[in-house]
């Protein structure tokens, strides 16, 4: 049986899990709720490229190092592209 | 009302701060000091102030690496890793009142013994348990929290970690008993017979140094294999500073165990020991609070 389809929010969890480990859902839930005012599970393809600018801001706050930032910013626009 | 559970850490470090200089310049200081030493009363309460400057500075580390752990810990609730946090924020208090609680009831029973000789083992005996006391509790509620995050990260100690490590708590658990043992039977410092000595003070001490020097370890295997690169660089710092914090805690324990039992805690040798102890204890309270920080921000971006 093939595997059920994750959700944008799942996906986008997922990217940041490997760069926020255990505070990655917790990071993104709230970029969701504070940037697009709505439920994190509730968020789509559409809400995500918005969402990035946002995650690009905050993300920039906890390191300087540009490629760590640019090299998550690149995986989550990939997955807005994405159909 | 104002109840005690509202006390800020920073209130309760200014707190006991007061009461402890309080205690140090109002007793009435030993008189067969006074005259061994050749100085005033006045002289003399200066120079316990003095004294107390570096453990000041350890108190307030103390302190603030437990407020910022406070704080963590309620961003977190809820979550695993908040169980886990919030265990180790509890023994880093307990481990901050302890630096303080012990120095204040041992100056006051220290004071009581100069007056009355008779009372100087009783005053011994009880300073060392409290020490310990502290240590069983702190270091118990820490490795609880490392414990769950080593489950959370699904890292298990190596073979050759695990083989190390009780090589190291062998050579410090006979060299520990050695030098008990020998300031028992020729000093009769802790005022214990050697069975009580052995299964009430020893073990136990062991004990917690173990759960402590695990603890270390766990964090250290967490904050290696965990996942997230920035979050794993946050805990870098942490992990540096409860390893310095633990190793400062059981080594100034060690010292104070043994070496200062015999001189007493005087001025000397033992006495640059201790303050180089704290030093490393201070340095790795400092890490811990800087990692902290490090760590709630990733909460609050």
């Amino acid at each position: 049986m093939p595997a059920p389809a994750r959700s944008t929010y799942e996906q986008t969890v997922r990217i940041t899990d490997s760069y926020l480990g255990l505070a990655a859902g917790r990071f993104v839930d709230r970029q969701v709720r504070n940037h697009l005012h709505k439920a994190p599970q509730t968020m789509t393809r559409q809400d995500l490229s918005q969402l990035i600018d946002w995650i690009q801001l905050a993300v920039s706050l906890l390191t300087s190092d540009s490629r760590v930032v640019e090299a998550y910013i690149a995986q989550l626009q990939q997955l807005a592209s994405e159909p | 009302m104002l109840t005690l559970k509202k006390f800020t850490p920073t209130t309760w470090f200014v707190l006991l701060v007061i009461i402890t200089c309080g205690l140090a310049l109002g007793l009435p200081p030993d008189p067969h000091t006074l005259q061994q030493l050749h100085i005033s009363s006045v002289a003399y309460r200066i120079a316990v102030l003095i004294l107390l400057v570096p453990y000041g500075i350890i108190w307030y580390a103390a302190f603030y690496a437990f407020a910022r752990l406070k704080e963590y810990a309620k961003v977190i609730h809820g979550f695993d890793d908040g169980t886990a946090f919030r265990n180790i924020m509890i023994g880093m208090g307990a481990l901050a009142f302890g630096l303080i609680v012990p120095t204040t009831v041992s100056l006051v029973l220290e004071n009581i013994a100069s007056h009355q000789p008779g009372f100087k083992p009783a005053s011994v005996i009880i300073s060392n348990y409290l020490g310990l006391v502290v240590a069983l509790v702190s270091f118990t509620y820490i490795n609880n929290g490392t414990h769950l995050l080593t489950k959370l990260s699904k890292k298990q100690p190596s073979l050759k970690g695990i083989r190390l490590f009780a090589l190291l708590f062998i050579v410090l658990s006979v060299v520990f008993t050695y030098l008990v043992m020998h300031y028992r039977v020729h000093h009769d410092v802790y005022h214990l017979n050697t069975p009580l000595l052995l299964i009430t003070f020893v073990i136990p001490g062991l004990f917690a140094w173990f759960i402590a020097l695990l603890s270390a370890y766990e964090f250290w295997l967490y904050a290696k294999f965990a996942k997230g690169l920035l979050y794993r660089q946050a805990l870098r710092q942490f992990s540096y500073g409860i390893a310095a914090t633990i190793a400062g805690s059981v080594a100034s324990q060690f010292v104070s165990n043994t070496f200062a039992q015999k001189v007493n805690g005087s001025l000397g040798a033992v006495l640059l020991v201790e303050y180089l102890l704290l030093a490393l204890y201070a340095t790795g309270l400092i890490l811990m609070a800087l990692g902290t920080k490090k760590l709630k921000k990733i909460e609050e971006v």
